[in-house]
């Protein structure tokens, strides 16, 4: 049960700022209402002669003055332009009633600031007109009406006078107050959204400084094995002798290599920032993992001539292996890519219930203030400086390493002294009681699953077409291959086959998609034959279409053996 | 040296209305404008009531004339207060107000309805000092009911000296002339930042451009162009 009427009737479904004016008119109506009831009250137990004529007038317009509220549901301006001449008229009998010498007419001069809040300078006419209105009553009270009508006694008169003065510049402070603070709050909100503005402008500045670095990077990191593949390959035309041909078909394989770490950085980010990577969590030991390391960057230390140590480690954790096993690369990657003397140390130390797995270089370390902003995407230290010659990667590995962290919930620590190096630490769960199990192995693969299969081939492009199915002749496939639905169908029933496999292009000639010639496959031969997707669109959406759509999506250039172990792995099913 | 003396200052008619208010925050800065327009303007006015009183030959009206005037020196030089803080002018003009109004109607009486520029007076002293200084605000409205009411208590209604006519009709619209200013500044000062907010919204871009979206973009550019040509 409320005993107070609440300030917002009749407010709702006004802006906020007609709705405050409106909340302050009901406040102001209310008062209104209550001193007109109390007037009234003490007027009718007053005997003297007249009094009952302003008792009566008090009680006709204190509910008036109520239902105020109820107007708002005619427009914003309804109750005021209403409520204003009945409260010049109640004024006006007041006045009439007890004489000027009462200060009842002050109340006009007061309420003229109510005129502009009300109704505001959108609606000039209205303001004026009631402001003009009571201006007009002031006048005429004055000529018109006698300083004292003889109702009141002096004494009451003298209290009137100084409750009308004292209510009446109180009025007039709380209209220019509510004016004046709404001036100072739209005010401080052009600021705010100055501000906001220029924050977007800095940031968007930024961003741009990290794009074009970004774009002579990969620019630069993209043109580099490019390069070396053209001299490969011109040289590999004219070249002879076996042993010199192998040596190429190698330099060519890390050149292609190389590209394909880059695009494989960039796919990454793209499928972090898509949503679909959906972790796996298993206990493993982290040996594996330790073991992976050292064997990936052995080499690379080795050439750089810097240490690489791998601290042994039995324990066992709670993660998902394999992006675990992206975010520890990256690390050390990123450890010996910026190293140049001294070395880099991988090894684990338990915290209770948790495993820290650190990372040390003796790098150029990272200063304070840039420590935060590593893990941004296409960030990288002292990008501004950076000459060609230093330039190294697209600066995402950290950013991977940050989304993975939080992908898997394990926090990726960095602590850093500029000079002297980093460690860069990943905190995962620990699995105390797993020390001595042994880790239970996937039984290995005894034959050869894509022998003899027919495996549907669908592309548009002719020589990826023809690659591909030279490529699964060779595995031992057995191939139909088309540019469509239709051309892939004649080739099946050519040989004669149940399809055990469809791969197929994402964007197809004439608008078709792989996912709907897929689709129209499985429906001719009624089964759900095992497929996968190859596109060149890395755009975040196609990976999740394909997702949704329930089929594995690889990004164009594929390597060959990831290639065969997905189509091994589809034909194992 | 010879510069400003090859090229002298002109001479200016009307003062400078920034005058002693360039230190300060535009939000203060503006407040301290408008004290110096009204305060300016008051000198005025004063300067010609001083000007018509000393006109007149009626016995005591040189004296008059010489405080109009005194008042009148005291209110142009108000402005000369900023270098001491933001209140000061505006509190100095409000008292200088309050006095002069006092004096006026101790003199003429209430049937000129002068008194009515006390509440002109309180609400226009708010937009001087800033809503921030509510403490002051409530002040002088209390010092302005005080003088109403003493003034109601002290003077009667007509001390004898008779009232120009339809003095107190150009008093009243005088005091609602001021009103209108009052509340017109804040009601213009509501749509101007409503407005500058709005062009501001619809001229900047809802987010920022986001430097993924182009990363994609150029990675199908990528695809497009050196994939084939490394293949």
């Amino acid at each position: 049960v409320r005993f107070l009427p609440s300030p917002s009737y009749g407010t709702a479904g006004y802006p906020e700022r007609i709705a405050r004016r409106l909340r302050a008119l009901n406040i102001a109506a209310w008062i209104a209402s209550a001193l007109g009831v109390g007037f009234a009250v003490v007027q009718f137990l007053d005997a003297t002669p007249g009094v009952w004529k302003s008792a009566l007038s008090n009680a006709i317009f204190a509910p008036i003055f109520a239902a105020v509220p109820l107007l708002h549901r005619f427009g914003p301006t309804a109750a005021a332009a209403i409520i204003l001449p009945v409260a010049y008229l109640y004024l006006s009998i007041g006045l009439w009633l007890s004489g000027t010498d009462t200060g009842i007419q002050f109340y006009f001069l007061a309420s003229t600031g109510l005129t502009f809040l009300f109704f505001g300078i959108e609606r000039m006419f209205l303001s004026a007109l009631y402001a003009g209105l009571a201006l007009a009553l002031i006048i005429f009270a004055e000529i018109l009406v006698p300083h004292d009508t003889g109702l009141v006694t002096p004494a009451v008169k003298f209290g009137t006078f100084l409750a009308v003065v004292t209510g009446a510049i109180l009025l007039l402070m709380a209209t220019v107050f509510f004016a004046l603070r709404e001036a100072a709050q739209a005010e401080q909100k052009l600021v705010h959204e100055k501000e906001q503005v220029q924050a977007q402008s800095r940031q968007l500045e930024i961003a741009n400084k990290y794009k074009s670095h970004f774009l002579a990077s990969a620019s630069h990191d993209l043109r580099q094995p490019l390069h070396a593949l053209n001299l490969f390959v011109a040289q590999l035309r004219t070249e002879t002798s076996p042993a010199e041909r192998d040596r190429l078909t190698g330099r060519i394989d890390a050149a292609v290599g190389s590209m394909s770490e880059l695009f494989e950085s960039l796919l990454d980010m793209t499928k972090l920032e898509a949503g679909i990577l959906q972790p796996s969590v298993a206990e493993f030991p982290v040996s594996r993992l330790l073991e992976r390391v050292e064997t990936t960057f052995a080499e690379a230390a080795r050439k750089k001539g810097l240490g690489l140590s791998v601290v042994r480690s039995d324990a066992w954790v709670a993660s998902d292996p394999i992006l675990l096993e992206r975010i520890l690369l990256n690390l050390v990657s990123n450890a010996v890519r910026y190293t140049e003397h001294g070395g880099v140390l991988v090894g684990c130390r338990c915290r209770g219930d948790r495993l820290r797995i650190d990372v040390y270089d003796t790098g150029p370390g990272i200063p304070e203030d840039q420590q935060s902003r590593v893990f941004g995407e296409y960030y990288q230290l002292g990008a501004a400086e950076m000459d060609r010659r230093s330039t190294t990667g697209l600066g995402l590995g950290l950013a991977i390493v940050e989304r993975l962290g939080r992908l898997l919930g394990h926090p990726v620590e960095l602590r850093s002294r500029p000079g002297r190096g980093s460690r860069f630490s990943i905190i995962v769960p620990y699995l105390a009681g797993r020390r001595d199990v042994a880790e239970v192995v996937a039984s290995p693969i005894t034959a050869d699953p894509a022998r003899g299969k027919l495996v549907v081939i669908i592309d548009d492009d002719p020589l990826v077409l023809e690659g591909m199915s030279g490529l699964l002749r060779s595995w031992g496939c057995a191939v139909a291959s088309g540019d469509n639905a239709g051309s892939a169908l004649s080739k099946i029933e050519a040989a004669q086959q149940q399809p055990a496999l469809i791969v197929s292009d994402y964007r197809l000639a004439n608008g078709e998609s792989g996912i709907d010639t897929i689709r129209q496959l499985r429906e001719r031969f009624d089964r759900t034959i095992p497929a996968l997707l190859i596109s060149g669109d890395t755009a975040p959406d196609r990976l999740r279409e394909a997702d949704q759509a329930g089929f594995r999506l690889l990004h164009k250039p594929v390597a060959p053996m990831r290639l065969r172990a997905l189509v091994n792995q589809l034909l194992m099913r | 040296l010879i510069a400003n003396i090859a090229e002298p200052r002109p001479l200016r008619l009307l003062p400078e209305i920034r005058f002693g208010t360039e230190r300060y925050p535009e939000k203060v800065a503006r407040r301290l404008r408008a004290v110096n327009i009204s305060t300016w303007s008051g000198a005025a006015i004063l300067a010609w009531f001083a000007l018509l009183r000393l006109l007149d030959p009626a016995p005591g009206m040189r004296t008059r004339s010489f405080v109009a005037l005194g008042f009148a020196v005291a209110m142009a030089l108000v402005p000369l207060l900023h270098r001491f803080n933001s209140l000061a002018a505006p509190l100095a003009f409000l008292a200088l107000g309050y006095v002069y109004l006092f004096r006026t109607i101790y003199q003429h009486g209430m049937a000129r309805g002068s008194y009515l520029f006390y509440f002109s007076a309180t609400a226009f002293g708010i937009l001087l000092v800033g809503t921030e200084h509510v403490l002051i605000a409530l002040t002088l409205g209390a010092v302005a009911t005080a003088l109403i009411i003493v003034l109601h208590l002290i003077v009667p209604y007509s001390t004898g000296l008779l009232p120009p006519p339809g003095a107190f009709i150009v008093n009243v619209m005088a005091n609602s002339a001021i009103l209108f200013g009052v509340f017109f500044y804040a009601m213009r000062q509501i749509i101007r930042s409503e407005a500058a907010t709005e062009t501001l919204r619809v001229h900047t871009p809802v987010q920022p451009m986001r430097l993924r979206a182009m990363v994609n973009q150029l990675l199908q550019s990528y695809e497009r162009t050196i994939a084939p040509a490394a293949e």
